[in-house]
């Protein structure tokens, strides 16, 4: 063989080496449930109703170094700390109270992570950790997992596992205060999110199972236990979850019955659910229920954070995303809304006539099923990472939330496909097409998140 | 001339170097996943006593095509040796003079699920053929007929919601057998029957990773107030034919479907920590592989090794035969305040457990599992973290699914 046929052979080596590069692509996505070099906690909370208490572990064997963020969702500002954890360390904070020398007791029991400040009351948004080295730069060790749990309002806890994104090569490709999340570095972020969610128009099964579904209008007491609502008369607004009219202005928000001032008093057809217990019904279709006396009260509502996997944490300019919701109910009926956000929001799917929208709300077509399935995707701004909470409300008022994280799907279909625009998983899903992450990316200029100067 | 030919050695290594490193580098090679589609899934706790019930949800990610999950509800009650029927908890002593044997029944049953449909049920009642959302005549199914209209959807309206024909036919679902209930439900998915070929597992057909599922425990104790958590099914991916495997064997090893991971990372806050009022974590523990056609259940040994805030590490060591469910501190001691799980004896609030499982039983060695924490204010149920791939080598074997 030739030096020149061997250098050919070297550097055929070379590309079959490089070429493992992309395919091995498409087996490491963004995850919650293996340990990674960059965290994110979608959502954190301390409103005066509800705080956060945030876990994260080094599943290594060696000391590990993050560099963390707080980013407030309404100003969209940022506040950094630095946790310090020595092998197969846990460590845990109130974000009410961080994690400092003033704790009660003082110090907590456990090796200090390093002193951890508490977020200001009102404060709702996201926390951001990355490993990084002595000198600042994000590497890429692997080790950490985290998780959120959300206390409040009143007798309420609910949980969620941290994302996970895994730096690529062990850090030795980061050579700046930039972490991309492309492929090539880090993880990229999901093409988009699925979101399972009961009907929020429809009263909530196991509730109805337990015969605590409803109300009686005068008594207030639970359907259940005061059969028949004898002491009750029929009653005029609709107090359930989302607290609409269920007469007059059908749909109309309400905050006590004087809201709903058309009230006829035929209109029994209450949340979704006949108030004689038997039929499901809708308030804009099947107005005609028979006349009953308990009206239908528990519900669940879901809400959805979002935070733009494009966070600019140097210069603190919002990302704005435009997002795509388009879904399906038990009877295939499509379902769809947008809604755009800007720096972080965190919205509750609205299934209801008369929605308009707005902070806090994202409108979609009524299911007419008890469940349905949501698909969101980003048109505008990046890509985004997001977690699922849902309130289930039972007759009293009372609400138990339960938060999950979100199915993460691969992209959309490319316009070759009849499925063009679909969120798919892989290219069976794209008959004709390809399943591809949405744009950006061009290879290799993923979404990025900014560190300040260290 | 020497030294090109080094040079052509050394780049050849580099390249070398390069895509092993590349391969090496990338370390969720085939473990299961929590929040993507898969072919198998795994609810490790399904629980239903009167009180709290269990919403199980289940959805076809396929954009275009049905698909079928076939069911099986792992029944892990223990019943009294000296009364068959009464159901009893092993860490009490409620059989008086017998004993309480652990249980393992299992009951299977098919789902048929639309394009893109999501569906769901409590455990406590299954789905009754009247329930399900798309039968024949209900809509019309007239192969891309609006549902509105009846008309085809290519004449239709603009507002026409086109339905492609597809039903929940064949679908089943039954109550869990026993009240009260704990068990596992695990699905897996099958091509739907083309022709004369009947329904079978994706190790011998196309559409493949195509389930999502949740279960969301929703208690109402003494009717008020309702308290709710949930947690995602975890899933096993289809990666491609294996050869020389019989059709009613799935391995989980990587190369047929992915393998379950080498260790199960719970990280939790020790029982008694006072947050949130006081809480516990309950763990619950299922092997990845089971004999459904010779009805014998997997069984596990799980290695607990837990570290505390200050680098401490205590162990423990429990049997997994077929389900195990257990408040954390009451894994290794009957009392709870005495237990390496608990705030007294680890001294701080946060831990991190790491479980190995081992063994050498023919279903495998692998484990999956979910962690419910209880507090005086509600309850959270979570996923729990995974880390290695197991390497099938000197003698380890594969998780194995064996269908009847």
């Amino acid at each position: 063989m030739g030096t020149m046929q061997r250098l050919r052979a070297g550097w055929l080596v070379v590309a079959l080496g490089l070429c493992m590069v992309p395919a091995g692509r498409g087996q490491a996505q963004v995850n919650t449930e293996r340990p990674g070099s960059l965290l994110i906690f979608p959502k954190v909370v301390n409103d005066g109703t509800r705080t956060t208490v945030i876990q994260i572990s080094n599943t290594g064997n060696s000391l590990e170094q993050a560099r963390c963020f707080y980013i407030d969702g309404q100003r969209c500002r940022d506040m950094d700390f630095h946790l310090t954890l020595t092998k197969q360390q846990p460590t845990f904070w109130n974000v009410a109270d961080g994690r400092t020398m003033h704790n009660t007791p003082s110090p907590l029991p456990g090796i200090m992570p390093g002193p951890v400040p508490p977020v200001p009351p009102g404060f709702v948004g996201a926390l951001v950790c990355a490993s990084i080295d002595r000198s600042g730069t994000p590497v890429g060790t692997n080790s950490l997992i985290g998780k959120a749990t959300l206390y409040g309002p009143g007798e309420n806890s609910a949980k969620y596992n941290a994302i996970g994104f895994v730096n690529k090569h062990g850090g030795t490709n980061v050579t700046d205060n930039n972490v991309d999340l492309d492929e090539l570095e880090y993880n990229a972020c999901p093409g988009a999110v699925r979101v399972n969610f009961p009907n929020p128009a429809a009263p909530d099964p196991a509730i109805v199972a337990a015969g605590n579904w409803g109300q009686c209008r005068v008594s207030g007491l639970p359907c259940s236990g005061d059969p028949g609502c004898i002491t009750s008369t029929p009653g005029i607004c609709d107090v359930g979850g989302t607290f609409t009219c269920t007469t007059g202005t059908v749909g109309a928000p309400c905050s006590s019955d004087a809201a709903c001032t058309l009230f006829i008093n035929d209109g029994p057809c209450l949340n979704g659910i006949c108030s004689d217990g038997s039929t499901r019904c809708d308030t804009t279709r099947a107005p005609s229920c028979p006349i009953g006396v308990c009206s239908a009260l528990t519900g669940s509502v879901t809400n959805v954070t979002v935070l733009p996997c494009n966070l600019n944490l140097d210069t603190l300019q919002p990302t704005s995303l435009a997002l795509s919701l388009n879904g399906t109910d038990g009877e295939q009926n499509p379902l769809s809304g947008s809604k755009t956000v800007s720096c972080w929001e965190s919205f509750t799917l609205e299934a209801r006539t008369g929605c308009t929208g707005g902070p806090g709300h994202a409108c979609l077509t009524p299911p007419a099923t008890d469940f349905a399935t949501v698909n969101i995707k980003s048109t505008s701004g990046g890509p985004f990472v997001a977690v699922a909470e849902t309130f289930h409300l039972d007759t009293a008022g009372n609400a138990s939330s339960a938060a999950v994280n979100v199915f993460m799907a691969t992209g959309v279909c490319s316009a070759a496909s009849p499925n063009a625009g679909q969120v798919c998983n892989n290219n069976s899903d794209c008959a004709g097409g390809t399943c591809i992450a949405p744009a950006p990316p061009p290879p290799g200029v993923g979404s990025t998140i900014r560190l300040p100067a260290y | 001339m020497v030294k090109m030919t080094r040079a052509a050695s050394v780049t050849a290594l580099v390249g070398l170097a390069l895509g092993i490193a590349t391969l090496v580098a990338s370390p969720a090679r085939a473990i299961g996943t929590s929040d993507q589609a898969a072919s198998i899934l795994y609810w490790p706790k399904v629980v239903y006593d009167g009180t709290t019930d269990t919403l199980i949800r289940l959805s076809n990610v396929d954009t275009s095509a049905p698909t079928q999950a076939h069911c099986y509800y792992i029944d892990a009650n223990s019943h009294c040796s000296n009364n068959p029927t009464q159901i009893c908890d092993p860490q009490r002593n409620e059989c008086g003079a017998g004993s309480c044997v652990p249980g393992w029944m299992e009951i299977d049953f098919d789902v048929v699920l639309t394009f893109e449909q999501p569906l769901a049920w409590n455990a406590s009642r299954g789905i009754r053929r009247a329930e399900l959302p798309l039968v024949p005549g209900k809509p019309p199914l007239l192969g891309g007929a609006c549902n509105e209209t009846g008309f085809p959807c290519g004449f239709s309206y603009p507002g026409c919601t086109c339905n492609f024909g597809q039903t929940n036919v064949g679908t089943g679902v039954p109550p869990v057998p026993e009240v009260p209930f704990v068990g596992a439900l695990e699905c897996i998915q099958y091509a739907p029957p083309q022709g004369s070929t009947p329904a079978r597992p994706d190790n011998q057909a196309g559409a493949k990773n195509k389930l999502i599922g949740q279960a969301t425990f929703l208690a109402t104790p003494g009717g008020l107030p309702v308290d709710a958590a949930s947690y995602n099914a975890t899933g096993l991916r289809f990666r491609g034919v294996e050869a020389g495997v019989p059709g009613n064997e799935l391995r989980l090893d990587d190369v047929q479907y992915d393998s379950c991971p080498t260790v199960l990372v719970l990280d939790h806050l020790f029982d008694n920590a006072i947050i949130g009022g006081g809480n516990v974590t309950d763990l619950t523990l299922v092997p990845c592989g089971n004999n459904f056609a010779a009805q014998i259940p997997g069984s596990v040994t799980a290695q607990f090794l837990v570290f505390n805030e200050f680098e401490q590490r205590f162990s423990t060591t429990r049997a997994v035969p077929c389900f195990l469910e257990s408040q954390l501190s009451l894994l290794d001691t009957t009392n709870p305040t005495r237990s390496i799980f608990s705030f007294q004896v680890a001294g701080t609030w946060a831990g991190q457990t790491r479980i190995r499982p081992v063994g050498t039983a023919d279903t495998g060695r692998g484990l999956t599992g979910a962690a419910w924490m209880r507090t005086n204010i509600g309850s959270a149920a979570y996923n729990l973290h995974q880390n290695g791939n197991p390497a099938f080598v000197n003698g380890l074997r594969p998780d194995i699914i064996t269908l009847p």
